[in-house]
């Protein structure tokens, strides 16, 4: 009883402390804060490692309020939690939900962390009890009549004499003392006994057939067993891990500095229709690469959909100033040779003009869709300058 | 330490044996996962997983560009391409060529029509834009909506057959051709079950 005090009191302390914890105390929460504390439970469907609480994506401002509206309609967190799954999936929630696979999240750590201090008790106690077999009383009177002839079996007799002395004074209880006895004892019986003999062919006849078979058995056991549960695993994640769509990061949230990050970065701005944030990008790394193709195209593209969208021809002349810099910049990126091909198009009725830049784009490896795309408004701008459209793709 | 301590045999054998197993487990576990993903669809996949698929579409409604109240379900008995779209969007511009080629095709026809939904925009920039570059089907207003469509970003669609459940979800600006091949498929299925 005294050695489990220390376990029992740790385990009041838990209960005590895990008790205090989730004990609901003042007044219940305002509709706004529970807003809140569900939105934060909530992944932003279009930024990267932000809450639907933190995010001012369009995405997010729709979930907070159909989260509100389902709060004053008297819904509760779950149910609320329970349609924005429904609707979006599971990884729409920023912690897996306790069942179903998500249980698996919670449940492997806990199992990790029994089995480690399951593994940690068995190797201390194995340390502790190393002499297994108990000392009959003949070994302790042989060990006791001994001479300490040597150095080590000194040692031992001196142990044994402290540990009596320390049994007198009560600092060890009975089972210690028992214990550290009986191992003293046996390494000292075996110190008096003499050795063992060698290894003759008899003993190596003897172990030979048994030893093989536990030395592939137990690691293939191991194998299999990892292998298992490495297969398990890797259907779980096909089955649960969700398809990664453009603007969505692979993994993480850490901010980049990069001009790549920042490309991306700023992709995801156009996504959010934060236009201006994303022409600020941009420029930070037009600044820091004067010929970056994809910033400058993009820049240009953005400024020409903003000077359409307020009938401003001198945005749409500058939207085209950076994109014909961008095709300057790197005449193989086709993205720019598109939108040039557009701007002389749709905005300056150029179409012979446009004729070449979608070809441009076109002779380079496209995907599928935008060449289909492309090869349209090439036909368009044929037309458009009274040629015959194109048998074949260029 | 004590000599007897030092004398104690030391369990040193088969580690170089232990450590061979461990790195086959691990590289076994490595390419376990190499595998998983390397079979999975690629990112840039435009027909995506959606909760909706199989399940009749959320009924959604309000007015339109003309402040004409507007449902979904007041199209069922043909195909629907419901379209989240929005004019600040470079995608959803690029789309609009193919939705209005596809919409003339299956405007005449009645079998098939698109339904727009507004995706965070100003009304007047809507107007513009169809105004600009054409097509006539209706276009509802209603934010809410994407949450019970569980839209992620803009350009999105689902395809929802004539019974009013979706089919497909399409993440990205769509192509004729490729609504084309979407809605033969689906009713080529809808005449075999």
């Amino acid at each position: 009883m005294r050695r489990a005090l220390p376990a029992l009191a740790l385990a009041a302390v838990l209960v005590l402390a895990l008790a205090v914890g989730s004990t609901h105390s003042g007044k219940p929460p305002t509709v706004t804060q529970r807003v809140h504390h569900i939105a934060k439970e909530v992944r932003c469907p279009t930024c990267q490692g932000l809450s639907a609480d933190e995010s001012d994506a369009p995405a997010s401002e729709a979930i907070r309020n159909v989260i509100r509206d389902k709060v004053q309609a008297g819904q509760t967190d779950g149910q609320i939690r329970a349609f924005l799954v429904d609707r979006y999936g599971r990884d729409i929630l920023l912690k897996p939900e306790a069942k179903g696979v998500g249980l698996i999240a919670w449940g492997l750590p806990v199992v990790g962390g029994v089995g480690a201090l399951a593994g940690l008790v068995f190797a201390f106690r194995r340390w502790r009890k190393r002499p297994t077999r108990r000392v009959t009383d003949e070994e302790r009177a042989l060990v006791a009549a001994a001479e300490p002839s040597t150095e080590e079996l000194a040692f031992l007799k001196a142990s044994l004499t402290d540990l009596d002395r320390e049994r007198a004074a009560g600092d060890i209880d009975e089972h210690d003392y028992a214990e550290l006895q009986d191992d003293y004892t046996a390494r000292a019986v075996a110190l008096l006994q003499p050795p063992a003999p060698a290894p003759g062919p008899i003993r190596t006849t003897r172990r030979a057939p048994q030893r093989p078979q536990r030395r592939w058995l137990k690691p293939a056991a191991w194998t299999v067993l990892v292998a298992g549960l490495a297969t398990v695993a890797g259907l779980l994640v096909a089955h649960t891990a969700g398809e990664r769509v453009p603007g969505q990061a692979a993994a993480g949230s850490i901010t980049s500095t990069g001009p790549s990050d920042q490309l991306a970065q700023a992709r995801v701005l156009v996504g959010q229709r934060k236009v201006l944030d994303a022409i600020k990008l941009y420029d930070k790394v037009i600044a820091e690469d004067p010929k970056n193709a994809e910033a400058l195209a993009y820049r240009g593209w953005l400024v020409r959909l903003t000077g359409k969208a307020s009938n401003d021809t001198t945005l749409i002349d500058r939207g085209l100033e950076y994109v014909n810099r961008a095709v300057a910049a790197d005449p193989s990126y086709p993205d720019a040779h598109f939108f040039k091909g557009e701007i002389l198009l749709r905005d300056k009725q150029d179409a012979l003009g446009a004729i070449p830049e979608f070809r441009a784009f076109l002779a380079s490896n496209a995907p599928q869709d935008m060449a289909t795309l492309v090869q349209g408004e090439l036909q368009a701008a044929l037309q458009a300058a009274g040629q015959a459209p194109p048998t074949t793709q260029p | 330490m004590t000599a007897v301590e030092e004398a104690a045999p030391a369990p040193a054998r088969g580690r170089g044996r232990t450590a061979l197993i461990a790195a086959g487990i691990v590289g076994l576990v490595v390419a376990l996962f190499v595998g998983v993903l390397a079979t999975r669809k690629p990112a840039d996949q435009r027909i995506a997983p959606s909760t909706l698929q199989g399940r009749p579409a959320p009924d959604t409604a309000g007015p339109d560009l003309n402040g004409t109240q507007v449902q979904l379900s007041q199209f069922k008995g043909q195909y629907v391409l419901v379209n989240f779209f929005a004019t600040w969007c470079i995608p959803c511009v690029d789309e609009q060529p193919e939705l209005v080629r596809f919409q003339q095709r299956h405007g005449a026809a009645g079998d098939a029509t698109i339904v727009s939904i507004i995706y965070q925009d100003r009304l007047s920039d809507v107007r513009q834009f169809f105004k600009e570059r054409g097509g006539g089907w209706p276009v509802i207003q209603n934010e809410g909506s994407k949450v019970d469509w569980g839209v992620r970003g803009v350009p999105e669609s689902f395809l929802v057959d004539p019974d009013g459940v979706v089919l497909t979800r399409i993440v990205g600006g769509v192509r004729d051709a490729s609504l084309e091949q979407l809605l033969a498929q689906a009713k080529q299925f809808r005449q075999g079950s």
